[in-house]
């Protein structure tokens, strides 16, 4: 085994021992909006983006970002790794933090990786659809704030590496729908009550006419779970950043006002049915042998529901965020230290819901 | 939500004439295919659009996981069409001297291999950034080294201003330092320029 294996394995075990910024803190409008999100696409000037890249070129890419971690102040606190060292648990593991993408994980090119600061705050993928992207995750409803930090890495990284630009198409990138400011912004909602009134639909769909992208918790491709939605932009070209960010606040607004209404009317006409849902489900995952991962999400978002709704005041949401995350297939393997099968995760899952839940 | 690939564009009218695939409902939506130096036009109604580009198109969710199905579509559909329709045009592949990136493969993945490509595909891409994107022009950040180029431009714009005044005031010892000037920022530029 070499030395980055070595230390990729250490990197892992202090990312399975720590929790992210976004799980464990709280942050404005936290009752509703869990965290909001910011990624930007960005390629080097004469580098073919790693779709025609030759292996070389790849290369090329990693070492920029490997010199930087050296040399400049900002990545001083940065840890780096590469995806050539990682095995599938582990890279699940990756997306269910967060930290990747799906697309990240699944390729197989040599020179990928991604670096992180110390609280996950800030992480740069390296060679997935882009040569750079770059992604901030605050908890809580602040992209003002996300954008402000990651703008700043941004400019500090483009005073020494010089970007694929053109003065009218803007960032240039792999995909024409990144086109532009490179931006995409997204933010993670609660929204159980407008669920349980069956008004949410709705309003998805009209938000989706606006042109915003509805999705679920992992981002693109995946389910909705636990009564969680990220709310994102399409448009990434034509508009300055801050105005993308500010109609995308917008829109979250809107829907922050509507599920307090929907959550205020539920108090008023079925406190005792709520009450009695998140009671049964607090039983259920304390009392669980085996529980699927669906299932445990779905029970958690009740609890969390409870929480937001001052009915159950037992534990915050940092727990149930954390639990959202350490019950996911790859992350309860990398707890355990080593691979299971459904049945035993199932077992290994009930498990640790009862250890953090009593 | 539906992806209004179909709505007309702002501010174009569309002749009431018959749909062209059909020939009985009243073309609604005009398509156009914009290929090197040439474009081809396509009349149809909404229903043969939709069987034209997928009837996936009008109805499903527009979420980013089938964006690039989309794309591949809307894409495809144009392509297909000139092939059937165009038998006079010139059917090689155009490619991207640069990354070796082909029109095809782009239609087929919904992906460009590097800035080149841009230029190279303009006018398949533009009709394409502005169903996308509804603008087509930046007006987002532009990088340090741009900036700072951009400045430098406007700086010497200034100092030839300077300059013509110095001469119109017969001002030669203070226009000679301006020339001098304008020639060590231009070259500043001009290096810049041909990284």
């Amino acid at each position: 085994m070499n030395s980055s294996n070595n230390n990729t394995d250490k990197y892992i075990k202090q990312l399975r021992d720590t929790t992210s910024h976004w799980v464990k803190d709280y942050g404005p409008q936290n009752h509703i909006v869990v965290s909001s999100r910011i990624r930007l696409a960005r390629n080097i000037k004469n580098i073919p983006f790693p779709y025609k890249a030759s292996e070389k070129q790849l290369k090329m890419v990693l070492s920029q970002i490997e010199r930087m971690l050296k040399e400049n102040d900002y990545f001083v606190n940065f840890k780096i790794i590469k995806l050539n060292d990682l095995s599938s648990i582990q890279r699940s593991f990756l997306i269910e933090k967060r930290l990747i993408s799906i697309a990240l994980a699944s390729f197989s090119r040599s020179y990928s990786a991604f670096i992180y600061n110390a609280d996950e705050v800030i992480s740069i993928m390296i060679n997935e659809e882009d040569h750079f992207r770059l992604q901030c995750m605050l908890p809580g409803f602040q992209l003002k704030k996300v954008w402000e930090l990651i703008n700043k890495y941004d400019n500090n990284i483009e005073k020494e590496i010089e970007y694929a630009f053109d003065s009218t198409k803007g960032f240039l990138t792999c995909c024409p729908t990144n086109v532009g400011t490179g931006l995409r912004v997204s933010v993670m909602l609660h929204l159980p009550a407008l669920i349980i009134l069956n008004r949410l639909n709705e309003l998805l769909n009209a938000i989706s006419k606006k042109g915003y992208a509805v999705r679920g918790f992992y981002g693109e491709g995946t389910d909705f779970q636990g009564n969680l939605f990220q709310i994102s932009n399409q448009t990434t070209l034509g508009l300055r950043e801050i105005e993308i960010i500010d109609n995308l606040e917008s829109i979250v607004e809107k829907l922050i006002i509507k599920e307090q209404e929907a959550r205020e009317e539920l108090m008023v006409k079925a406190k005792k049915k709520i009450e009695d849902q998140v009671m049964r489900s607090y039983g259920i995952l304390t009392n669980a042998s085996i529980i699927s991962t669906a299932e445990a999400v779905n029970l958690l978002s009740n609890i969390r529901f409870g929480i937001e709704m001052g009915i159950f005041i037992k534990i915050g949401y940092e727990t149930i965020n954390h639990l959202m995350s350490i019950i996911q297939p790859g992350y309860l393997q990398v707890i355990k230290g080593r691979k299971m099968d459904q049945m035993q995760r199932g077992e290994a899952r009930a498990e640790l819901i009862k250890e953090l839940l009593i | 939500m539906s992806y209004n690939w179909a709505e007309e564009m702002p501010g174009k009218k569309v002749k009431v004439m018959l749909c062209q695939m059909c020939k009985k409902n009243e073309a609604t939506i005009k398509i156009v295919k914009v290929v090197g130096l040439g474009k081809t036009e396509l009349s149809v109604c909404s229903a043969c659009a939709n069987y034209l580009l997928g009837n996936t198109i009008s109805s499903i969710s527009f979420t980013q996981n089938n964006i690039n199905e989309i794309l591949g579509n809307l894409l495809n559909a144009f392509y297909k069409y000139s092939e059937e329709d165009n038998l006079n045009s010139s059917k090689v592949d155009m490619k991207c001297p640069n990354c070796g990136l082909t029109y095809s493969e782009f239609v087929k993945d919904g992906k460009l291999g590097c800035s080149q490509c841009y230029e190279i595909f303009k006018k398949q891409i533009k009709p394409l950034l502005e169903r996308l994107h509804g603008y087509s022009e930046h007006s987002g950040k532009i990088p340090y080294a741009i900036r700072l180029r951009n400045n430098r431009i406007q700086q010497i714009k200034k100092i030839k201003d300077e300059l013509k005044e110095a001469v119109s005031k017969e001002e030669y010892e203070k226009a000679a330092q301006l020339r001098d000037q304008i020639i060590e920022e231009e070259k500043k530029v001009g290096i810049k320029g041909n990284e």
